[in-house]
């Protein structure tokens, strides 16, 4: 009868990583050596200080507090809940706990021999990786560089990371396959073939296995000739056998098949081999419309696009293109690349024919050279869902008698730069801060007077403007204008030292929350909430800081907050690692993002933690920990302990 | 010859039953023992009818408790060669069907095994007289002596913990109500160790009540 109660434990442990990650026999094994404990609400499980025992613990039910004791008070370290591993220092090092851990209620915990633990961590590297990348003492090497950003690090993953823009793309469609069975006549097959509406049929034999397959082509050539009877079985003229291919394939797979062998038609079956049934055909005709939602058939269409309404429907296919990209894990660098292009020349294009209309209708040709500027994530290159407008226009000087009418030509056009983006799917600004806004369609010399004043007078709004104009960056006219307004503001932060301060402070206001518990949301105080503003709370934290340190570091041409953190990477060695780990945990939360706003056709930025499997979990609430690092980097940095 | 014939009169008792018989007699727990000191063995049987004299074992499952906690490596689970015929009743509440097949071990090497682990543990289960009935009428056939252990049921606990409640309803105590009033999870109810884990659980949720109540020590809880 064996261990039954062992398959039990089996049963629940095998749902949690790292267990997750360990065959059945192993996870048998470990499962049998478990001790069941049971905790009454308040009970101490392990104390800080103390020299670890013989177990790591895993909450079967109930929830468990882990707690650090500084200077008398008890400051609450992270919450245990259904499947949570705690208290796996001994496995780590040979030190003392870093924290106890209380009971919160009745709770029953696995505890789990480290000695049958123990051998697996050299035998199966993943283990020890997760654990490793999990648990560290120090924040440190928390992601391994071969994981960086992946949320789905229980799952395999085949992919290379250097593929061409298409051949990444899985084909999804695979259509259930029309088939006959051999013998079946020419006659009927055609007839088949004419309801269905497709251009081949997959003979199969009683197994359904694919024994040929007889196309148009081959109708036309030996049929409708009259060289073959219909009346006679569809073997005599089905191309014989098949090549077949395996149901995990991507774009390039089945291309390189097709050129290969001079085919049309590629057979699906279980296997890849024609000794097991067939589940679809592939045909050269859908390479061609997956091929269609590559980028540079969107860029290409954009480019020639004639009326919004157009531009409407290719952001929609950059949409499903994106949402392909997002699950098949591609690095959020690359994705953010590819939309935030795809984004530009749709602005440039929209922009474009906007001064067409405005030539159009009598108003003429911009009077002057001119510049639109992106602000906020779209300014960043991080808008990967269609989210605000965030934008600004900025022209050349001009004589004071000339400015009001070179004003009200540009209120005009960027008031129609804005509609049309509206009609993209770019929802307008609610406080305003588009190019049709009086306030930010100025002079190149307002601009600068602006943002000067802004660093002069940091009001809490200037604080608030600042963290939005900064991250500008030019889409679309000429681009000198916005280089001159950022030379000016690197100039100006020298006499400005308490701009810099103030943006440091507000940098560090909005701390990211503890963890996740069950279906809320846990914050340091302990509080619990049942949303998470993943904008708020998560990313902009990361990208205010991102940029006060390059514009304390004066690095210029750089939005990007992951490439803000690798350019800071590379100026400080000494940080290196807190900057590399702060840029994998915004990729982390775009990534999220991404998936939430997909799933359920908004921006991303709410959600309930209850949407969230426990491994998606895990992943963010460790992401969580560089912010906390980066902020205290920031307070030290710039003395704010005495202005906080 | 004589020789031989006192030699099979002794091996009449087998080996394993001797052992428990010495450590049993040279154990006893203090009476202040804590309850977090003692050994538990928490078992529960499968057997095809309701009558002791007569019922066959068809399986048991029997699970160490100590330091309050259940230790999964200290169990054992068999089941039984059944006998020829069985209470169809039975066969649909249990699943075990007449005729040998695999897993399934003679009754000597399932209670051999068995009081091995139980050792010189308190025995507990959930009505566990009848479960001992049966086990102690084979233990006799084959050794002649029966299991001599202290003994709890978890009825009698959860009793306890209700008071003097002048009248109780029999159906009040059953394990799935009591695992339902203790918020335990049932799985696998009705094979033997299925029951017996969660007996075990229900031990320790019963013996935490206990001793906020004052039961702190062997004596207290066996009074």
């Amino acid at each position: 009868m064996g261990n039954t109660i062992a398959v039990r434990i089996y049963d629940f442990l095998k749902a949690y990583p790292p267990f997750s990650l360990l065959p059945e026999d192993q996870l048998m094994a470990v499962s049998g050596g478990v001790v069941v404990q049971y905790r009454q609400p308040g009970e101490t499980i392990f104390s800080q200080g103390e020299h670890p025992e013989a177990h790591i613990y895993v909450v079967r039910e109930g929830a468990v507090h882990l707690l650090r004791e500084e200077n008398g008070t008890q400051i609450l370290i992270d919450t245990c809940d259904e499947g949570d591993l705690f208290g796996i220092r001994p496995l780590l090092a040979e030190e003392p706990y870093a924290f106890t851990a209380v009971s919160q209620e009745e709770s029953l915990i696995y505890a789990i021999p480290i000695a049958s633990f123990t051998p697996l961590l050299e035998e199966f590297p993943k283990v020890a990786y997760y654990l490793a990348t999990h648990f560290a003492a120090g924040a440190h090497q928390r992601f391994a560089k071969a994981y960086h950003g992946r949320l789905f690090l229980d799952q395999d993953h085949h992919f290379d990371n250097k593929f061409q823009l298409v051949e990444v793309q899985g084909i999804e469609q695979c259509k259930v396959p029309v088939t006959c069975q051999s013998g079946t006549l020419i006659r009927d097959a055609a007839r088949e073939m004419s309801i269905q509406e497709v251009g081949s049929i997959i003979i199969v034999d009683e197994d359904h296995h694919p024994v040929g397959i007889v196309t148009d082509k081959d109708l036309r050539k030996h049929v409708a000739t009259g060289k073959v009877t219909p009346e006679v079985p569809v073997d005599a003229i089905m191309s014989s056998p098949v090549r077949c291919i395996q149901p995990q394939l991507t774009v390039a797979d089945v291309q390189m098949e097709m050129v290969q062998r001079r085919i049309h038609h590629l057979v699906i079956t279980q296997d890849g081999t024609d000794q097991s049934p067939a589940i679809g055909v592939i045909t050269e005709h859908d390479l061609l419309v997956v091929q269609g939602n590559n980028p540079a058939v969107l860029i290409r269409e954009i480019k020639r696009a004639q009326t919004p309404q157009a531009l409407v429907r290719i952001r929609e296919r950059a949409e499903e293109l994106l949402r392909k990209y997002i699950y098949q894990e591609v690095a959020i660098g690359f994705i953010s690349s590819v939309i935030t292009e795809v984004n530009d020349v749709l602005m440039a294009r929209v922009i474009a024919l906007c001064e067409q209309e405005m030539i159009r209708e009598g108003q003429g040709p911009a009077p002057v050279r001119y510049c639109w500027l992106a602000l906020g994530s779209e300014g960043r290159g991080e808008q990967l869902l269609r989210t605000d407008q965030d934008n600004c226009l900025v022209f050349e000087d001009v004589p004071t008698d000339d400015y009001p009418r070179v004003k009200e030509y540009f209120l005009a056009l960027a008031t129609k730069i804005n509609t049309y983006l509206e009609a993209c799917g770019f929802a307008y600004c609610p406080a305003e801060m588009m190019g049709r806004n009086p306030d930010w369609c100025l002079s190149l010399s307002q601009w600068k007077d602006q943002f000067t004043r802004w660093m002069t007078s940091p009001t809490p709004e200037a604080v608030m403007f600042s963290t939005i104009f900064f991250d500008y960056r030019s889409l679309y006219g000429w681009q000198a204008l916005a280089d001159e307004l950022t030379e000016h503001i690197f100039n100006q932060l020298d006499h400005h030292e308490l701009f810099l301060i103030l943006l440091a402070k507000d940098a560090v206001q909005t701390a990211p929350p503890l963890t996740f518990f069950r279906n809320f949301v846990v914050e340091r105080s302990g509080e619990h909430k049942d949303a998470f503003d993943i904008k708020s709370r998560a990313m902009l934290p990361l990208a205010d800081a991102a940029r006060l340190l390059v514009l304390q570091a004066k690095v210029g041409h750089t939005n990007n907050t992951i490439e803000r953190f690798e350019k800071m990477a590379e100026r400080e060695p000494a940080n290196r690692e807190l900057y590399e780990e702060a840029a994998r945990a915004y990729e982390v939360f775009m990534r999220y993002r991404t998936l939430q706003g997909l799933k359920n056709q908004d921006s991303g930025r709410f959600f309930n933690p209850a949407e969230l499997t426990k491994m998606e979990r895990l992943h963010l609430r460790n992401s969580f920990q560089p912010i906390n690092e980066l902020q205290n980097l920031i307070i030290t940095r710039f003395q704010l302990a005495r202005i906080l | 010859m004589r020789w031989k014939f006192w030699q099979t009169e002794k091996s009449a008792v087998p080996a394993w039953w001797q052992t428990y018989q010495r450590e049993l007699a040279m154990f006893s727990y203090a009476p202040e023992t804590a309850l977090g000191e003692l050994r538990f063995v928490v078992l529960d049987t499968e057997t095809n009818g309701l009558n002791p004299r007569n019922a066959a074992l068809l399986s048991i499952g029997a699970i160490t408790v100590k330091d309050w906690s259940i230790h999964v490596a200290e169990q054992y689970a068999t089941r039984l060669e059944p006998p020829h015929s069985l209470d169809p009743e039975a066969i649909k509440i249990h699943g075990i069907l007449p005729g040998p097949s695999s897993g399934q071990v003679d009754s000597e090497s399932a209670l051999a095994a068995l009081v091995s682990l139980v050792g010189t543990a308190i025995i507990v289960g959930h009505h566990v007289r009848f479960d001992l009935a049966v086990i102690n009428r084979e233990l006799r056939r084959l050794t002649g002596g029966t299991l001599r252990n202290p003994t709890l049921d978890t009825i009698d606990l959860a009793r306890r913990l209700k008071g003097n409640t002048p009248y109780s309803n029999p159906g009040d105590y059953t394990l799935d109500k009591l695992a339902e009033e203790y918020q335990l999870r049932p799985a696998d109810r009705h094979t033997a160790p299925g029951d017996a884990f969660l007996t075990g659980l229900l031990l320790l949720k019963l013996l935490r009540r206990l001793e906020d109540r004052g039961v702190k020590t062997y004596r207290d809880l066996m009074r």
